[in-house]
């Protein structure tokens, strides 16, 4: 379907692009309470730092966060209004740890990927090996 | 704020009830800071019509409700393939049995039209069940492998062993096998019942003789091995010598019982109220039709002498063939 230079369908494109962010986006998440902040200025951080994220995405995925253990959360009064404060946990901090690393090979794999792909361009399987 | 509070209660009703007032907090918390934020930019209060745009880039109730269920899918994609085509077997089988069932009840029954198509007025509800069962059986499989990581706990050294290439037999052909004979042995079974059902209308002034009452219970076993061999390969498709002994065995026991049923004639005779009252028309019509059954009988005992010829040869060309290597597999 996407051959040469036509443009990838734009449902399959949106599809991939999901699954690929999705996991990054709990990275970010976790990132992101290193400092503690409530859900609408968490996810006004993210989208300044150009990840954009559906209410309807972030708020379950504190709570599945805070059910694994991974951040801590407390009811607070601020500006006459009771917000819920969410902060990374000593558990979250070593995750958090173990998951850049992780993100970190990826890249660093991917650059290699990229790299030899790039020294003898589309070259099919028979002849790379 | 009327709208506002109308949208939280709906979400509320799709929550989890231990935890809907906390996620129904959060929630109006963040709602009203998109509002006031908005407000803000705009320098005014916001109409209903702005609230309502809010609201709905939100999400519908159902859906932002959803998302905070513990278990999010009642069966995930690794069964999906299989509890597809497991359903699509399950619904066909279903179809068939019932067509059968309503193919018999119109023969036994005077207006055969109309109680074909009562009976198979069944099948919605039939199908209904089997998707019903089907279902929940996946579901509890999911949940349970989903828990226990039964998964994580198989063994590859009970992978089957390589087969040659020449000795995977054909799953369709051993489904449509096992059907035909589960068919033929309810066939089978109801025909001491109705006789009608192996003779027709000739079931009016002809009885069997004593012989099918002797050869019944051979008849049921051998076509109950027949299925339970048509099973064992339709969930293991592939030859195996044990298999080949079982075919060879099976169309012996076929050849045996033709036979035997052949040497016993008359295998059928005119009824005794019949013949009282025809008297030797009906003698006529009985000679004819033992006349049909040695023929049927002859033909029997040949088709089932060829099969065992022919799976004798299988064997043997089988035996021969080369075990493929991985490479060989994964090409």
């Amino acid at each position: 379907m996407a051959h040469g230079k036509q443009t990838p369908e734009p449902a399959l494109y949106d599809n991939l692009r999901l699954e690929l962010r999705r996991g990054s986006l709990t990275v970010a998440v976790l990132a992101a309470l290193r400092v503690e902040q409530y859900g609408y200025t968490l996810r006004k951080t993210l989208d300044d730092k150009g990840l954009v994220v559906e209410e309807g995405t972030l708020y379950p995925l504190l709570r599945r966060l805070e059910s694994q253990g991974l951040l801590t959360s407390e009811w607070r009064e601020e500006d006459k209004r009771s917000k819920r404060f969410y902060l990374l946990s000593g558990d979250g901090a070593r995750m958090l740890d173990l998951l850049l690393a992780e993100w970190q090979a990826i890249g660093r794999s991917l650059t290699g990927i990229l790299s030899e792909s790039d020294h003898g361009s589309a070259r099919p399987v028979s002849s790379v090996r | 704020m009327d709208l506002l509070a109308r949208y939280l209660q709906s979400v509320k009703f799709f929550l989890p009830s231990d935890s809907q007032d906390d996620i129904v907090r959060e929630l109006e918390e963040d709602l009203r800071a998109q509002m006031e934020d908005r407000e803000s930019e705009l320098g005014r209060s916001l109409t209903d019509e702005e609230r309502s745009e809010i609201l709905k880039r939100h999400g519908h109730p159902m859906l932002v409700a959803g998302r905070y269920g513990r278990r999010q899918r009642l069966i995930g994609p690794a069964f999906f393939p299989m509890y597809a085509f497991v359903m699509k077997l399950g619904l066909g089988i279903c179809l068939l049995v019932t067509a059968v069932l309503a193919a018999v009840s119109a023969v036994m029954d005077g207006d055969a039209a109309s109680q074909f198509g009562h009976a198979l007025l069944a099948y919605p509800g039939r199908a209904l069940m089997v998707f019903a069962w089907t279902t929940l059986s996946f579901a509890a499989l999911d949940y349970a492998l989903t828990r226990w990581d039964v998964a994580g706990t198989w063994d590859p050294k009970t992978l089957p062993r390589l087969q040659p290439n020449a000795s995977w037999t054909s799953r369709l052909n051993s489904l449509v096998e096992l059907i035909a004979t589960v068919v033929g042995l309810g066939w089978l079974l109801l025909v001491p019942k109705y006789p009608a059902l192996a003779m027709g209308p000739a079931a009016a002034v002809l009885a069997p003789t004593a012989i099918w009452t002797t050869m019944f219970l051979p008849l049921v076993g051998l076509v109950c091995a027949t299925a339970a061999l048509a099973c064992a390969n339709f969930l293991k498709p592939y030859w195996t010598p044990a298999r080949s002994a079982a075919r060879i065995a099976i169309q012996t026991a076929s050849f045996t019982i033709f036979a035997v049923l052949a040497r016993s004639g008359p295998w059928v005779s005119a009824r005794p109220d019949v013949a009282q009252r025809g008297g030797a028309s009906f003698d006529r019509f009985a000679e004819i039709a033992n006349n049909a059954c040695q023929v049927a009988l002859a033909i029997g005992s040949l088709i089932a002498l060829v099969e065992i010829v022919r799976e004798v040869l299988r064997w043997r060309a089988r035996r021969g063939s080369p075990v493929p290597d991985a490479a060989t597999v994964s090409r």
